[in-house]
């Protein structure tokens, strides 16, 4: 391997860093308008009548439209296609798209959003998850309020629990979070002259916008092109909803007859955008004597807020992770996205995964003390490994890397040492250190499986050099960068000579969204189809060339040579200037279908995903018990990531994961009080800032995934997933409180600490 | 920093006298940037009685960001419920260009501090560090770098928020302000300036120019804590600042003042009371919070609760007189 393994930097990285990358806000064309948004203030009420003559009649104003004005369906298709474009005759979340405008300016576009006259009868809130099935509660969806149920069941937990030594059990409640991508949403539509629409903006998955605008314009999809702008972090959050701006401005755009751009505000962004799911976790999990699980039971609430859109999905995952990464012979775990008037909560790095693990990794935790074991035997004990089957019944054949991860960062922390040195603390400020095991499924698996395949445009120039386009898009994680290092590695072509192109629907069949940690696996096995295919080719003509069969020659580094034989061979370069000379055809399209998956939904068991990545993060923590604040001082975080492509990439995304699960764990509460944000800026919504930055250990491990792009698995998810358990544990093994309730404010765990000294004074 | 918590922008906030931010649905229609401070009185003073109102501008670090404020999306908040209105056109006066504002000298037994002065230059001016070692360590400490070399030393006492952390020290040290209008220069305590959330005594008309730091007597022994909800960038949930000499092991004119546990920056008059002329001991310490968690008159916000705030205020005042026995 040549290039395939080295710490590459990212080829976007001196770009962003010297503010030259061009985002969506600093594109523009010729005649081009600016749209704004009209929203509901209400978190539901009946539309009685909408005016829009004063704002119509106002200076620059060239459009006003409102849900009747929609050519196609008035609805964004997800999952179940409940939420309209615009609302038509109710709003159900405050920040709610009523009406838009465009107009010559962004001022002028305001100015006429404040003009439009809506008269609304504001009707009674749904607002709490816990009464949303409540046969009392306000409809918001079918007949329950239920987005969807769903179960992971094995063995028999009655029975397990009935043969437990121990028990423990917990209620563990998580906030809504927020993205806070460093770009806000953004989109410009533009008339084609086929009657078409072009759009180009932020975003995650270009072909759910294009199926979207196809939809709610009544387009055929040949008529549609949706390019990537170079997009400033999503983290889920640029899933789905992106569809919602490029329909608006694709609205006006073609009802206008001239470009519109539409770019949201930090705190329009923050309001009306999806979040992480608020969850409620029922939890209880037992042992047997000998310290090997028995049974694991509970019950997981997430509020889906006003519509469905990704709630089925991010529940299915959130269900399957709730029995963590370990083998257990007895699982009942049931689960609901309910409705409430809540803005619509969806993807979310983690994906439904990082509440249910924060449950079941405090409770194992607990578990552990309470039979006087330490947290890391306990898990050693019972953790996943090669031959374990998962709660969901499906068996671990290979690439298993949470053993080694564990025993890495025991060894790299002192984990031993340091439980017993800090047992000596004394004082207002305590030490602590705790950790987290934690699994991923990689990719759409069976709850996307009809999705889950991806296509690949290789073009080779005349000069040797060579353009790659994917399906999936390049949102901060380095995709761009890994690809270009497969396909440089595959054709033996110099990395800075293969250029990667900014995604675009007209240049690569639907290759599904960018979710899930699939763009490397998914996206780099399709690259790798079109470089085998454009391999034969150079083989053929090298063969002709030296006069050797092309089965017995290899790329080996930039030249191709006869396998076994030390020469220095023919120049890759030289090659495909003779296949150009011979006018052989040198652009390749690569497609990648994702492996077999299964779900049983009524028996909760299968085969969900095609792999599984794991993580172990150990945490060492300061707790001042005067004041309840939490020092996170340093994080050991062991990812295996199948292969890692560019462990300088891998460990960027170990780093930024990192930080947004300190955020989840100790900052971050997206609360919302009757239905209305009270924090919706980024000055009183708190994230980690560089001041706040611990240390952190990135330790790779790498068990490779058979039918990984060279052994990769995604992983891009979990950096995150298990931050908030390991810190909450180590905040458990520093002041003896265990928090069940995020984010571990200073307020929340003085309280906590406070109440413990009156119940037992010391 | 002004805490939006504490002073919404849907407060009865029209921009007349004694705000330092721009009403809620301003709109700016003219930026100006005169020469000297007669010019700047003369443009206020023009502009009365005429359709837009004047507002002086700094560093613009909490104008500027109120200034984005959208109605429509503003209405969606929580607790902001700032209904569509009027706009109110706006002018701008910027100090940028008046020499003289920004200086930092000893001069007749104070300390002057010149109202455009940046709380960078604050942070690591000599003078300040020698006689006003918590004002330094407070301005180090605020926002983030960015913003520290933007803001103003002024800016941040006319905002009149109830965390801002130069404020705390200044009351502490027994600052006076400097207010020039056209009718000549007054001179005020800088506790009688402050109103409440957002508001001062200033009359529309007058700028701030100085703040005034008596050097005597010397207060040698001195300490400033502040709680955020990180590192930086965060308004104080709680803040304390404390001055005092020590004469034979005993406390001698001792000041504390607070932030964020009241409508303004507080003066803690019975806490100093009660260590003036003690040993300086962990009992006292002791003493001293109790009797500050009486004095002070928090609420429940969206940084913190009114129940932590008091228990912080106490332990910032048990550690900061300890940390002062380890100074001794």
């Amino acid at each position: 391997m040549k290039i395939v393994g080295q710490r590459v930097p990212r080829s976007d990285a001196a770009d962003k860093a010297l503010g030259r990358t061009r985002f969506v806000a600093d594109l523009g064309l010729a005649g081009m308008l600016h749209a704004a948004t009209l929203r509901s203030p209400h978190p539901r009420a009946a539309i009685k009548a909408i005016d829009i003559a004063a704002a119509l009649s106002l200076p620059g104003v060239k459009a006003v439209l409102m849900a009747r004005d929609i050519p196609g369906c008035n609805e964004v298709p997800v999952v179940r296609n409940d939420m309209p474009l615009l609302a038509a005759d109710r709003v159900n979340y405050v920040g709610e798209p009523v009406a838009l405008v465009a107009a010559e300016t962004v001022e002028a576009a305001r100015s006429a959003v404040a003009a439009i006259v809506v008269e609304y009868e504001p009707l009674p809130p749904l607002l709490d998850p816990s009464s949303s099935r409540e046969t009392n509660s306000p409809r918001l969806f079918e007949d329950d309020n239920t987005f969807a149920t769903h179960r992971l069941g094995r063995g028999d937990p009655i029975r397990g629990r009935r043969e437990s030594a121990a028990v423990v059990s917990g209620v563990f409640e998580t906030p809504c979070q927020e993205h806070a991508y460093i770009e806000t949403q953004g989109m410009i539509a533009a008339p084609s002259a086929n009657g078409g629409i072009e759009v180009v903006g932020s975003m995650q998955c270009p072909f759910y916008v294009q199926a979207a605008l196809s939809r709610t314009l009544a387009l055929p999809l040949s008529k549609i092109v949706v390019r990537q702008a170079a997009t400033g972090g999503a983290f889920g959050g640029k899933e789905d909803v992106p569809s919602l701006p490029a329909c608006h401005a694709a609205l006006l755009a073609l009802n206008a007859n001239r470009p519109v751009k539409l770019i949201y505000r930090r705190d329009e962004d923050m309001i009306c955008m999806s979040k992480r799911h608020p969850a409620r976790v029922r939890l209880e999990i037992g042992c047997s004597e000998e310290g090997k699980l028995t049974f694991i039971e509970g019950e997981v609430v997430l509020d889906g807020g006003a519509y469905a859109t990704l709630s089925p999905v991010v529940l299915w995952r959130s269900v399957i992770h709730a029995a963590g990464a370990y083998v257990c012979p007895n699982v009942a775990i049931t689960g609901h996205a309910v409705a409430t008037n809540h803005v619509p909560a969806g993807a979310f790095r983690g994906f439904g995964s990082p509440q249910s693990l924060f449950a079941v990794e405090s409770l194992v935790d607990e578990l552990a003390i309470k039979t006087g074991r330490d947290p890391a035997a306990f898990r050693a004990l019972n953790m996943l490994r090669e031959g374990g089957t998962t709660s969901a019944g499906q068996k671990i054949d290979h690439s298993c890397g949470l053993p080694e991860g564990l025993q890495r960062t025991l060894e790299a922390s002192g984990w031993q040492e340091k439980k017993k040195e800090f047992m000596n603390d004394r004082g207002p400020i305590l030490r602590g250190i705790g950790l987290s095991t934690i699994f991923y499924g990689v990719g759409l698996g069976a709850g996307g499986s009809h999705m889950a395949r991806t296509g690949a445009y290789l073009n080779i120039a005349a000069d040797g050099s060579a353009q790659i386009a994917v399906g999936t898009t390049e949102i901060g994680q380095g995709m761009q960068t890994v690809l270009a290092q497969m396909a440089a590695e595959a054709l033996g072509i110099a990395f800075d000579r293969v250029t990667w192109i900014e995604t675009d629907t007209s240049r690569v069949p639907d290759s599904g969204p960018t979710v899930a940690s699939r763009a490397t696996t998914m996206s780099g096995n399709a690259v790798l189809d079109a470089c085998a295919q454009a391999k034969a080719v150079l083989l053929r003509t090298a063969s002709g060339l030296l006069d050797v069969p092309p089965e017995r020659l290899e790329i080996n580094g930039t030249a191709i040579c006869e396998k076994g034989k030390n020469h220095s061979g023919l120049p890759v370069d030289e090659v495909i200037a003779r296949c150009q000379a011979d006018r052989l055809p040198m652009a390749f399209q690569g497609f990648a279908r994702a492996g077999e998956t299964s779900w049983d939904a009524k028996a909760g068991q299968g085969n969900p995903y095609v792999v599984y990545a794991y993580a172990v993060n150990v945490v060492l923590a300061r707790v001042d018990r005067r004041s309840g604040q939490v020092t996170v001082e340093k994080i050991w975080a062991a990812h295996d990531v199948g292969r890692a492509i560019n462990p300088l990439a891998v460990e960027g995304q170990i780093e930024g994961g990192v930080l947004q699960g300190m955020g989840y764990a100790l900052f971050e509460d997206y609360a919302l009080q009757e239905g209305r944000p009270y924090t919706p800026d980024l000055n009183t919504y708190v994230i980690p800032a560089i001041a706040d930055v611990p240390a952190i250990e990135p330790i790779i491990v790498e068990a490779p995934y058979r039918d990984g792009p060279f052994g990769a698995k995604g992983f891009g998810e979990q950096p995150l997933m298990g931050v908030a358990p390991a810190i909450l544990n180590a905040i458990r093994d520093a002041v003896g409180v265990r928090l069940t309730r995020l984010p571990a404010t200073p307020e929340r765990l003085l309280d906590a600490l406070q109440c413990r000294e009156d119940e037992a004074p010391c | 920093m002004l805490d939006p918590a504490a002073s919404p922008p849907g407060r009865d906030d029209k921009g007349e006298a004694g705000s330092a931010l721009p009403p809620p649905h301003a709109r700016v229609i003219a930026i100006e940037r005169p020469e000297t401070l007669d010019q700047a009185l003369g443009i206020v003073a023009a502009s009365r009685g005429g359709k837009a109102e004047t507002m002086l501008l700094a560093g613009g670090t909490d104008i500027m960001p109120r200034l984005q404020h959208d109605p429509h999306i503003d209405s969606m908040k929580h607790g902001n419920p700032l209904l569509p209105g009027p706009v109110t056109p706006l002018i701008l006066v910027s100090l940028s260009r008046i020499a003289g504002l920004d200086g930092i000298v000893d001069k007749d037994g104070e300390l002057r501090i010149g109202s455009r002065c940046t709380l960078t230059r604050l942070a690591g001016d000599p003078l300040v560090k020698k006689s006003a070692p918590m004002l330094a360590e407070a301005a180090s400490q605020m926002a983030s770098p960015q913003i520290r070399n933007r803001g103003t030393v002024g800016g941040n006492i006319m905002n009149a928020s109830p965390a801002a952390d130069t404020v705390s020290p200044l009351l502490a040290l027994e600052a006076s302000v400097i207010l020039r209008s056209s009718r000549g220069e007054r001179r005020i305590p800088l506790a009688d300036l402050l109103k409440g959330p957002g508001q001062t005594t200033a009359s529309h008309g007058e700028i701030l120019t100085e703040a005034t730091l008596p050097l005597s007597p010397a207060r040698p022994l001195q300490f400033f804590r502040r709680l955020g909800a990180r590192h930086s960038l965060a308004c104080a949930k709680v803040s304390a600042a404390f001055c005092a000499a020590l004469e034979s092991g005993h406390l001698k004119s001792a000041r504390i003042a607070l932030g964020a546990v009241g409508p303004t920056v507080i003066v803690a008059d019975k806490t100093a009371a009660l260590i003036e002329g003690r040993r300086l001991t962990g009992k006292l310490a002791e003493e001293a919070a109790a009797m500050i968690r009486s004095e002070i008159c928090p609420i429940d916000d969206v940084r913190s609760t009114k129940e932590y705030r008091t228990i912080m205020a106490g332990e910032l005042v048990r550690e900061g007189l300890n940390s002062l026995m380890n100074q001794q």
